[in-house]
C-alpha cells in the first residue's frame, strides 16, 4: 500500500527525469546530426542522420518514440553498434548491479560496525584509527585506489586479476574500491547517531533490566541510530552508486558505467539517454528502499491508529 | 558529494548569533580553526596547495609539455624527481603545472554552485509560494541523478575541455548549495528578530543582507570547504576518465587517466599525481570539518565525544574501597556508606556527592529530597549502578543492595545485581522506552533476562506484570509501540519492566515530574501499593516535599552533595532542624499555607558543582550562620539530634 502511494509520488519526478533526458538531444549546442556526420559530410547525409533519429519529427511524436525504446528493441539503436539500445544495456546490467550493490552492501556493512567501534570507546585507541581510515576513504579518489589496488593485489601479489568481469575473483576488487565511500559514510554517521543516542534513558532502563552491554548496544541503540543514519545517507546512496562508473573503467568491468562513459566520448546519443534514465531510474528505486528501511527501523513513521 | 551533502540534510543550523564586528571576527574564526588540530593541518595545506596552483607553473624545473622520446617512462631520478611519462615529460613539472588547473576547475565548480545556488535558495526562503515549490521540485529532479552521470550528461552536451568540466562539476553542486540556503535563510527569518525589523518596514534586499547575510556566511563557507573537495575529485574523475581536460595540459585526473596503460610496468606514473590529488581533498575535507565544528551546532554532538587521542592521557579514578561492615549491611536493602563521586570535566574531577551514608530497610520507602543539583539523582544512579562510568567517577565509599557490594564487581556479577534485584523508574517514562521496539519486546525481555522460561510463560508473565499496573486490555497492548501510548500508561509499562524480576530495590528517580498533577497522585498510589504489597524498599527521589509525607516512611534531605538531616518523615518534616530543610518545608505548597504562614522562596541560588563554599555549604544562604565562624571552619557532620540525623552545628537551635 505504502509502497504503491510512495511510487505515485516518483511519477511527477520520473516523468520530468524522462523528459529532461529526452530533450538532452536538442540541449546540444548546433545541429547534433551535423555533429554526427561530421565536418565533411554531403547535405544528404546529415539529412539521412536527421531522420535516423528522427529530429524532423514532433516533439511529442519523438516522445512517444523514447518512450517506447524503454521496452521496444527495434525502437532505438545505438549509433555506433546498431544494436538495440535495450539489448546493449541488459548485456551489461548484470555487472553493474552485482559491483555497485555489492560494494554498497558490503561498505554500509562496514561503516556501521566501525561506527560501532568508534562510539564504544570515544578517544579510544580504535575510534582514532577509524577517524583517520574515514577521512582518508573520504579523500581518496577511488579511481587511484583502484590503481593502487590493481598495482599491489594484482601486479605485486598476484592474487587477484587485474581487469574483466569473467570469474567471481575479478569482482572482488571492484566491490571492495567502492565499498569505501560508503564505508566512510556511514561509519561517521553511524558514530554520531550512535553517540547521541548512548545517552538516552531507555538504554538504562535495558541496563537494569540486566542485560549485557552487547546487547544493549546492539538490540536497543544501534536500531535507533540508524534510523538516523539511513535517512541522512539515503540522500547519498545515489552519489556512492556513481562510483561505479569510474570504477567499472577502472577494472576494465563490461558495465552500465563503462558503457556510458564511452557512449560520451562517441556521442553515441541513444545510449548515453538511456543509460542516464536507467541511472535515475535506479537512484529512485533506492530511495524508495531507504524509505521502506526507515519505516521498518522505525515504527513511529508507519501509519497507525492513534494513541491508546 | 559525501560530507557537504551530509550537512545540507542536517540543515536547520544556528540559532541567533551574536555578530561581532567584521574584522574581529575574521581573527577570531582563524584562531578557533587553529585551535582544533585538524583546523591546523588542514588550513596549512590548503594555504600550501593555493600556493602551489598561484606558482607552480614558474616552479617547475623543466618544460611541462617537451616530450623527449629518448627519456620516456623513466623511474624518479635526479634529474626527474617524479620520473617520466609515455613521451619523456618530466612528471614532477606536470604535476606542479597541473595544480592550475586541477585546483582551478574545483575553485570554478564551487563558485558557480554558489553564484547560482545560493541566491536561489534565499530567493525560495524569501518568496515561498510557488517560487519555492518549482526550486525544490528542480532540485529533487536533479537529485534523481548520481552526481558523476550528471556531470558526464553535461559533458557529453557540452563536449569535452577544461571549461565544460567546470559548468558539470558546478551545476550539479547547485542542489547542495540552494537547499542549505534555502533551509538557513528560512530559520533565520523565523527569528523574532527579524520579524521585528520586517514589522517596522525594512526593506527585504536590507534584512538579507544585514541579518541574512552574516548569519549564513559560517554556513556557507563550511560548505563551500567541504563541496570543494568533492568537486575537486568529481571533476578529477571526469579528467581520468579521459572527458575532462585534454591532452597534452597537465591535469592531476588526466595525468592518473594516462597512466592507468603503465601501472603494471610503471607504477610510479600513477602514485604522484594520485597523491596530490587525495592529499588536497584531505586538506580541503580538513579544513571543512574544523570549521562546521565552529559554524554548525548540529555538530556538536561530535564535538561532545572526547578528543582523538584522548586514550593517551586518560587517568584512571582511585577505585573506590571500603568492603560494607556485614551486620548492617544484611538488614537493609540499600547501605549506601561514605559515598563520594565526582564529574569527570575537561578540567579534572568535580565532586557532586561529597560524603553520603544512606540506608533503606526492606518494606520502606525513603524520600531523597533536594534542589536540582543537589546531586540526588546522581546518587540515585549510582545506586542503581547505573552511573556512566566515563563520565562520573565514584572516588570513595560503598554501596550496597541487599547485602552484596555494588561496587567493582565484573561485568557479569553487574548484569546478576541488576537483573535480581534493582528496578528502575526514571524521570522521563517518553524517554525510557525504546521508541522502535513493542512494549511486549521491551517487557519480554526484562522478564527473560537470565532466566529460562519459555515463550507462552514469557508472555503470560509480561501480561500479570501488566495487570499488576492497572493496565487493562494487556494482550493487545503487547504488540503496540510506546508512542502509542499517553503519558501516564508509559510510566506504568516502566514500572512493569521494573518489577519484572521481582527486584528488593525500587529506585524512582523524579517518576512523576513530567506527568499531568492527576496522572501524579495514580503513579504515586499505585508504587506505594506495589511498593508495600511486594515488601520492597523504594528510593523515591523527589524535589516535591508535599508528596513526601504521603508517599513515604522516611526523608534525607540532601543540599549540595551531602545528606543535611534525615529521619523518619513524621518526625523530619514535623519540625526540620536543619536551617534547609526548614526552609524547603516553608516553601513548598501545602506545607507552610495550611499552617498559616505564607510560603516562602529560600533566598540566594544552590552553589553550583565544584563551586561549594568551604565549611558548611549552606553557609551563604543560612539564616542561622549571621556570620558564625564556626560554619565556615569545616563541614558540619551528621549527628544524632531528636531521633533524626542533623549536619549543622547548631541544630539544637531549631527545637527552640
Amino acid at each position: 500500500m505504502f509502497v504503491l502511494r510512495r511510487l505515485g509520488g516518483a511519477l511527477p519526478t520520473l516523468f520530468a527525469v524522462s523528459l529532461l533526458v529526452f530533450l538532452f538531444v536538442d540541449l546540444i549546442p548546433g545541429d547534433p546530426a551535423q555533429i554526427l556526420a561530421g565536418p565533411s559530410a554531403s547535405n544528404e547525409e546529415v539529412a539521412s542522420i536527421r531522420k535516423f533519429l528522427g529530429l524532423d519529427e514532433p516533439l511529442p511524436t519523438r516522445y512517444g518514440h523514447f518512450i517506447r525504446g524503454i521496452w521496444d528493441p527495434s525502437a532505438a539503436t545505438s549509433f555506433r553498434t546498431h544494436r538495440p539500445v535495450v539489448v546493449e544495456l541488459a548485456e551489461r546490467l548484470p555487472n553493474t548491479l552485482i559491483v555497485s550493490i555489492g560494494g554498497l552492501l558490503i561498505g554500509v556493512a562496514l561503516g556501521t560496525l566501525a561506527g560501532i567501534v568508534s562510539a564504544m570507546r570515544p578517544g579510544g585507541l580504535a575510534d582514532a584509527a577509524i577517524t583517520v581510515l574515514t577521512l582518508a576513504g573520504i579523500s581518496m579518489p577511488i579511481y587511484w585506489l583502484g590503481l593502487l589496488c590493481i598495482w599491489l593485489f594484482a601486479v605485486n601479489l598476484g592474487w587477484l586479476p587485474a581487469a574483466g568481469a569473467s570469474t567471481p575473483a575479478h569482482f572482488v576488487l571492484p566491490i571492495l574500491v567502492i565499498a569505501t565511500r560508503p564505508a566512510a559514510m556511514f561509519s561517521r554517521l553511524v558514530a554520531a547517531s550512535l553517540t547521541e543516542t548512548m545517552g538516552k534513558d531507555y538504554l538504562d532502563t535495558a541496563r537494569a533490566k540486566g542485560l549485557s552491554e552487547t546487547r544493549v548496544v546492539l538490540a536497543h541503540a544501534l536500531r535507533n541510530s540508524l534510523v538516523a543514519a539511513v535517512s541522512v545517507a539515503g540522500v547519498q546512496f545515489g552519489g556512492m552508486l556513481g562510483g561505479s562508473v569510474v570504477t567499472e573503467t577502472v577494472f576494465g568491468i563490461p558495465g552500465v558505467g563503462r558503457l556510458l562513459v564511452d557512449a560520451v566520448s562517441r556521442a553515441d546519443y541513444p545510449i548515453i539517454q538511456y543509460t542516464i534514465l536507467m541511472f535515475a531510474v535506479f537512484f529512485v528505486v533506492i530511495n524508495l528502499v531507504t524509505d521502506l528501511l526507515t519505516q521498518w527501523l522505525d515504527p513511529r513513521t508507519r501509519e497507525q491508529e492513534r494513541p491508546a | 558529494m559525501s560530507l557537504a551533502q551530509d550537512m545540507a540534510t542536517d540543515a536547520p543550523p544556528l540559532a541567533t548569533r551574536v555578530v561581532v564586528a567584521p574584522s574581529r571576527r575574521r581573527w577570531t574564526l582563524l584562531r578557533r580553526v587553529l585551535a582544533q588540530p585538524k583546523g591546523a593541518i588542514g588550513l596549512i595545506l590548503v594555504v600550501l596547495y593555493l600556493l602551489l596552483a598561484i606558482l607552480g607553473p614558474m616552479l617547475a624545473p623543466q618544460d611541462a609539455f617537451r616530450q623527449n622520446f629518448a627519456q620516456t617512462l623513466r623511474p624518479p631520478s635526479a634529474a626527474h624527481w617524479f620520473g617520466t611519462d609515455q613521451l619523456g615529460r618530466d612528471v614532477f613539472s606536470r604535476v606542479l603545472v597541473g595544480a592550475r588547473a586541477t585546483l582551478g576547475i574545483g575553485v570554478g565548480g564551487v563558485a558557480v554552485a554558489f553564484l547560482i545556488g545560493v541566491p536561489l535558495g534565499i530567493l525560495a526562503a524569501w518568496r515561498r509560494g510557488w517560487v519555492e515549490a518549482l526550486l525544490m521540485r528542480a532540485i529533487d529532479i536533479m537529485l534523481s541523478f548520481p552526481d558523476i552521470v550528471f556531470a558526464l550528461a553535461v559533458v557529453a552536451i557540452l563536449g569535452a575541455n577544461t571549461q565544460n568540466v567546470i559548468i558539470a562539476v558546478g551545476v550539479v553542486a547547485v542542489p547542495v548549495f540552494a537547499r542549505t540556503a534555502r533551509a538557513v535563510t528560512l530559520s533565520i527569518l523565523a527569528e523574532p528578530y527579524i520579524e521585528g525589523s520586517a514589522a517596522l518596514g525594512a526593506s527585504p534586499a536590507r534584512i538579507i543582507l544585514r541579518h541574512v547575510q552574516p548569519n549564513i556566511a559560517g554556513t556557507l563557507l563550511t560548505l563551500s570547504t567541504l563541496l570543494f573537495a568533492s568537486t575537486l575529485l568529481s571533476a578529477s574523475g571526469l579528467g581520468f576518465l579521459g572527458l575532462g581536460t585534454q591532452p597534452p595540459y597537465p591535469e592531476w585526473g588526466t595525468m592518473l587517466g594516462e597512466s592507468r596503460s603503465y601501472i603494471r610496468s610503471h607504477p610510479y606514473l600513477a602514485t604522484f599525481p594520485g597523491l596530490f590529488l587525495a592529499g588536497s581533498a584531505l586538506a580541503f575535507n580538513l579544513l571543512g570539518e574544523a570549521l562546521r565544528v565552529i559554524y554548525d551546532p548540529t555538530s556538536r554532538r561530535t564535538s561532545r565525544r572526547a578528543p582523538l587521542f584522548a586514550f593517551l592521557r586518560r587517568r584512571s579514578a582511585k577505585p573506590p574501597a571500603g568492603p560494607l561492615d556485614a551486620d548492617s549491611a544484611d538488614r537493609n536493602a540499600v547501605s549506601v556508606k561514605a559515598l563520594r563521586m565526582a564529574f569527570r570535566t575537561r578540567d579534572g574531577l568535580l565532586d557532586v556527592v561529597r560524603g553520603v551514608d544512606l540506608a533503606i530497610r526492606p518494606g520502606r520507602t525513603l524520600a531523597l529530597v533536594g534542589e536540582s543539583g543537589s546531586g540526588k539523582s546522581t546518587l540515585l544512579r549510582a545506586i542503581g549502578t547505573l552511573a556512566n562510568p566515563q563520565e562520573v567517577a565514584i572516588t570513595d565509599g560503598a554501596i550496597g543492595i541487599g547485602g552484596e557490594s555494588a561496587l567493582g564487581l565484573s561485568a557479569v556479577a553487574l548484569r546478576e545485581l541488576r537483573r535480581r534485584k534493582i528496578g528502575v523508574v526514571f524521570q522521563d517514562a517518553a524517554s525510557a522506552l525504546n521508541p522502535v521496539l513493542t512494549i511486549g519486546a521491551q517487557l519480554a525481555e526484562a522478564v527473560r533476562a537470565g532466566c529460562g522460561l519459555d515463550d507462552e510463560a514469557v508472555r503470560q508473565r509480561c501480561i500479570d506484570l501488566l495487570k499488576d499496573v492497572r493496565i487493562a486490555d494487556p494482550e493487545r497492548r503487547l504488540a503496540m509501540y510506546p508512542h502509542q501510548f499517553s503519558g501516564g500508561m508509559k510510566q506504568r509499562i516502566v514500572i512493569a519492566i521494573a518489577l519484572a524480576q521481582d527486584p528488593q530495590v525500587l529506585l524512582a528517580d523524579e517518576p512523576t515530574s513530567a506527568l499531568d498533577v492527576t496522572i501524579q497522585q495514580q503513579i504515586l498510589v499505585l508504587l506505594r501499593e506495589i511498593q508495600e504489597t511486594r515488601g520492597m524498599a523504594m528510593l523515591l527521589v523527589t524535589h516535591d516535599l508535599s508528596l513526601v509525607s504521603r508517599f513515604a516512611d522516611d526523608v534525607a534531605v540532601m543540599y549540595a552533595g551531602r545528606i543535611v538531616e534525615s529521619g523518619e518523615v513524621a518526625t523530619v518534616l514535623e519540625r526540620p532542624l536543619h536551617p534547609y530543610a526548614l526552609a524547603l518545608r516553608a516553601s513548598a505548597p501545602g506545607g507552610a499555607e495550611s499552617r498559616g504562614q505564607p510560603l516562602r522562596s529560600i533566598p540566594g541560588e544552590p552553589p553550583l558543582v565544584g563551586e561549594f563554599p568551604d565549611g558548611c555549604a549552606f553557609r551563604p544562604r543560612c539564616p542561622r550562620n549571621q556570620g558564625r565562624p564556626e560554619c565556615a571552619e569545616c563541614e558540619p557532620e551528621p549527628r544524632a539530634i531528636a531521633g533524626r540525623q542533623v549536619a549543622c552545628l547548631f541544630a539544637e537551635e531549631g527545637l527552640s
